[in-house]
């Protein structure tokens, strides 16, 4: 069996459920820590659902990549919103379906259930980003 | 009467013309059919439909007490899609699953335990049919073999409700696959098995009928199944645009007909696979869509050259 090395975070992976640092708010995904990356602390980390989209911060394009990935391929810095309040998680993430000349900084991604790699053909899927399915009516 | 809460569907980004296709291998066919993207398979397409319906029901993933799941395609004999998909939609730990396969009228079969789980003690339920089918290049299904999802949350009766229902089960094969391979088996359609099946099963229910939806593997076939049971419907099919996508075309095709219903209306599903057909009559009480319709989808493409589809095809390999 190869799931239990993801079974861990299959509820980031899957879900888009991030921690949020109790003390100064810095949400992160997948990771679990136990110490917040900005402010040092050893907070309580509260579960909070993310949106399913985000907004392009900077971005480049892969082109040499190891078969399985289509390339060129966009990888972006995105930030993206809690649903509620308080502050963003950003993340580095593949894109998909993208031409790279539709990417651009500022831009919305859509963040759409993927597969990310397999393990003797098993599917391990999770979240990549796309320029929005509705943009292209 | 059990309760329509709401509805979804998803098709692929991409499209092949088959007329590319046929230049390949001859032959010829119009239109065009779905390819999913290399990082596409059933519970992604299966989750993309669900998400959907559970907007389109104003439903969070936590209020699903089951999901039924259907699909013609799943690479392996033991994993299942139904439990996949309720961990990414946070249906929780308590969930109820549900997994049909073998034949494409396990998108009925799936619909119609969820409607019997609801009638019990199961307030929601998530039904999901998704497909990729899969082809060798070398046979004749390349052209139509296509890949597309819908689902349907039952419960509520925000949408609608399935008002009637009928089986009609003859036990005949038809088509018939065996193992990982696309080339063994025999994928051809048999005409005669399926206007038996089909019309066995519509026959009571055809009077009162405002929209049809008919499984085609082939184009005119649900002209030819509704003409024989003389059902005068408009009829939707996504065929010319996705091809045939097995259980997850029947579900596509149902929410095709429910984004053009008008509350009042009477929409008649049939589905057809190995082992025979059933009918699900569904009654419309409220106007509305899911965000992106499907013709949005079938709008919203891409299209890719025969050899692009090719190595989607390839890539999919076991995972599709
Ligand atoms: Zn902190």
């Amino acid at each position: 069996m190869h799931e239990p090395p993801f079974v861990r975070d299959r509820a980031a992976n899957e879900r888009l459920e991030g921690k949020e640092c109790g003390s100064c708010g810095y949400v992160t995904i997948p990771e679990r820590r136990e110490v917040c990356k900005r402010c040092g602390e050893y907070p309580d980390w509260n579960d909070v659902q993310l949106e399913e989209r985000g907004t392009v911060q900077s971005y480049v394009v892969q082109q040499r990549l190891p078969g399985e990935f289509e390339t060129p391929l966009p990888v972006a810095v995105v930030d993206i919103p809690q649903e509620g309040n308080g502050e963003p998680a950003r993340v580095y993430g593949l894109f998909t379906e993208t031409d790279p000349d539709d990417v651009e900084i500022g831009m919305e991604a859509e963040a759409d259930f993927r597969t990310m790699f397999d393990i003797d053909g098993l599917p391990v899927n999770s979240f990549k980003f796309k320029r929005p399915r509705g943009d292209r009516l | 009467m059990t309760g329509i809460r709401g509805y979804g569907a998803y098709v692929p980004l991409y499209r092949v013309e088959r007329a590319d296709i046929a230049q390949q291998h001859g032959g010829y066919a119009g239109g065009e059919t779905a390819v999913p993207a290399h990082d596409e398979n059933i519970v992604t397409l299966g989750v993309q439909a669900a998400k959907n319906a559970l907007a389109n029901a104003d439903a969070d993933g936590t209020a699903v007490d089951a999901v039924f799941a259907a699909t013609t395609s799943d690479p392996f004999d033991e994993r299942g899609v139904a439990a996949h998909v309720g961990h990414a939609v946070g249906a929780g730990t308590d969930l109820r699953t549900g997994d049909f396969q073998g034949s494409a009228r396990a998108a009925t079969d799936a619909t119609l335990a969820a409607r019997d789980a609801v009638a019990n003690d199961c307030e929601t339920a998530l039904v999901v049919a998704a497909d990729v089918l899969r082809a060798d290049p070398d046979s004749d299904e390349l052209e139509t073999a296509g890949a597309g999802a819908g689902a349907l949350v039952l419960g509520d009766e925000q949408v609608g409700a399935v008002a009637e229902t009928a089986s009609h089960t003859t036990g005949y094969v038809g088509r018939f696959k065996r193992g990982d391979s696309p080339v063994s088996g025999d994928g051809r359609f048999n005409r005669k098995n399926y206007i038996e099946a089909v019309t066995g099963a519509v026959d009571g229910l055809a009077e009162g009928v405002d929209h049809g939806v008919f499984p085609e593997h082939d184009g005119g076939w649900g002209e030819r199944a509704a003409g024989a049971v003389g059902l005068d419907a408009a009829l939707h099919s996504t065929f010319d645009s996705v091809g045939y996508a097995g259980a997850g075309g029947v579900l596509l095709d149902l929410a095709a007909a429910l984004d053009e219903a008008a509350a009042g209306e009477r929409v008649l599903l049939a589905s057809y696979g190995p082992g025979g057909s059933d009918a699900i009559a569904v009654d419309v009480t409220t106007d509305t869509t899911p965000e992106m319709t499907v013709q949005e989808y079938l709008d919203s493409k891409e299209y890719v050259t025969y050899a692009k589809h090719r190595s989607f095809r390839e890539r999919l390999g076991g995972d599709a």
